[in-house]
């Protein structure tokens, strides 16, 4: 996708964040750089998902910036594509219109719109599927969609908020394929945030824990593995310790017992 | 070939034919309306009631013919009030509970307020705009203040309701506040607020004919109201039939509409009318 944007990196320093009298995040420091696929984990409700909607421009911090490419970048919403756990598909346009949404948004022609969610269309298996509406579809499908529709979004900044947390363990590991090979052709700088450590550990290049709230990164995890991976190399020394090095770091912050 | 037309054959004589089951389908529908005619036309057997006390459904299918003129001119009057009515609610009502759903202040200053009009009893209040206004447009206000107030509730719980997430992703795809307005939660909250529409619909037709009975020189209320003073019970009845059907296809008409506007309500694959 030579057409898209440059990779950047996304760089936090010191986010703070109050809601509701409630402070979120406390001088929250973290870096990607262009092209990594860095997961974030951390127990429910530590803030991850504020820290998302602050990355994409939708919350402003009470303190602390966000940088892109080193540069402060205040305006930066539609800079960096946000997926949330539900596929957020509108019902009322089909699988085609819901996909070519991204592209359009992002100033392609039509024509060319069209063509471009067809081809991701037919590389994720949903070929015949361009008319159906998404209540037609399975939640696997549907997810599948709207990673077609990030992916054509025309940035190469992705935050993706747990988009596999609705779905079956089969159907997560199939979408975790689909979601691998897509990052391996675009690289964009990813920001996966995950409750499932075998999924942070196959997909991330680091892997930051994240403390109870207010959310701050207590720990950062390297996963040194070749790629591509695959589910049969979770045995692998390269993956458990990683994933025991997460599941202690967890453990200290007493979000596990 | 053969074997196969039988073999395709063999079950289909076991099933049902289509059609009759769709009549199946269809019975309970006419059974009430049924029943009511049957037990209508039970009384008149069995009590024999003066006719202009209890005219018989033959008689009040009589007047519907034999009277079918003076019925129509009544009802066009009828139609015309309620349908602007319900025009103006609809409009109206939809821009009032955008402004409430999208201004906390104004939600704050005026949603109680809506509400708290809905106690005034209708009826007291319609010979009160009978004498303010002039023949049809009291008719026509009336129908209005009736409809409005459904539209304005469905339409606020439609827009408050409408879930942010795709509103949020949107807007991180970089689309801008009015596109996302306009794209997404407005779409989004329009099944919700046509269930008020369909509602606003009918109490529409009931306002017009409220305001017919209190002072109007045309409509069906107008002309049910003075047929029973008269003792012409059976047009009497035939005005209500016709009220009744009225009703029903403005009903229809906006959910028509609907089905028009939200083809994925009812469909799995876009329809063809629907394809560029």
């Amino acid at each position: 996708m030579s057409e898209h944007a440059a990779a950047s990196s996304i760089e936090a320093r010191g986010l703070t964040l109050a809601l509701g009298g409630t402070p979120v995040l406390a001088g929250l420091d973290l870096r990607i750089g262009p092209g990594e696929f860095v997961a974030l984990v951390g127990p429910s409700g530590c803030g991850k998902s504020t820290l998302l909607s602050v990355l994409a421009g939708l919350i402003e911090p009470d303190a602390g910036a966000v940088l892109l490419d080193d540069l402060p970048s205040g305006d930066r919403l539609g800079r960096l594509t946000l997926m949330p756990q539900t596929d957020a598909l509108m019902p009322w346009r089909t699988v085609l219109d819901n996909v070519r949404v991204g592209s359009l948004l992002a100033g392609t022609a039509a024509d060319e719109a069209t063509a471009a969610a067809r081809r991701t269309l037919a590389r994720f298996g949903l070929s015949g599927f361009e008319d159906h509406y998404p209540h037609a579809l399975s939640g696997g499908m549907r997810q599948r969609v709207a990673l077609a529709r990030t992916m054509l979004g025309g940035t190469r900044m992705w935050l993706l908020d747990e988009p596999f947390g609705a779905l079956d363990a089969l159907t997560r590991a199939d979408l975790r394929g689909v979601l691998a090979d897509t990052w391996a052709r675009d690289r964009p700088t990813t920001l996966l945030v995950t409750h499932d450590l075998d999924e942070a550990v196959l997909l991330a290049d680091r892997v930051l824990v994240c403390g109870a709230r207010p959310a701050r990164v207590v720990g950062e995890i390297p996963v040194a593995m070749r790629r591509p991976r695959s589910l049969d190399d979770l045995a692998d020394p390269a993956f458990s310790e990683p994933r025991a090095e997460i599941l202690a770091t967890l453990r200290a912050t007493g979000a596990l017992a | 070939m053969s074997t196969a037309g039988r073999l395709a054959a063999a079950p289909s004589e076991a099933l049902p034919e289509p059609h009759r089951t769709a009549a199946l389908r269809r019975l309970p529908l006419a059974l009430l309306p049924l029943s009511g005619l049957l037990a209508w036309q039970m009384i008149i057997w069995i009590a024999a009631p003066r006719p202009w006390l209890l005219p018989s459904p033959a008689d009040v299918a009589e007047v519907m013919w034999s009277d079918r003129e003076r019925l129509w001119f009544h009802a066009q009057a009828t139609i015309a009030e309620s349908a602007v009515g319900f025009a103006l609610a609809a409009v109206l009502g939809t821009a009032l509970a955008m402004a409430i759903a999208g201004s906390p202040a104004v939600g704050r200053a005026v949603y109680p307020w809506v509400v708290a009009s809905q106690a005034i009893p209708i009826l007291a209040v319609a010979p009160l705009v009978a004498i303010w206004l002039s023949y049809g447009t009291a008719q026509v206000m009336v129908a209005f203040v009736v409809a409005f107030f459904p539209v304005v509730v469905t339409g606020v719980d439609g827009l408050r309701g409408v879930d942010p997430a795709v509103g949020r992703a949107m807007r991180t795809l970089g689309a801008s506040r009015w596109w996302t307005y306009r794209r997404v939660t407005l779409p989004a909250a329009l099944p919700t607020m046509f269930s008020g529409l369909r509602m606003s619909a009918v109490f529409a037709v009931t306002g017009a004919v409220v305001a017919e009975y209190v002072g109007a020189d045309r409509g069906l209320g107008y002309l049910s109201e003075f047929s029973t003073a008269e003792f012409r019970t059976a047009r009497s009845f035939a005005a209500i039939v016709l009220l009744a059907l009225i009703g029903l296809a403005f009903f229809g008409a906006v959910s028509l509409a609907e089905r028009i506007a939200l083809p994925h309500r009812r469909h799995s694959v876009r329809p063809t009318w629907r394809r560029p």
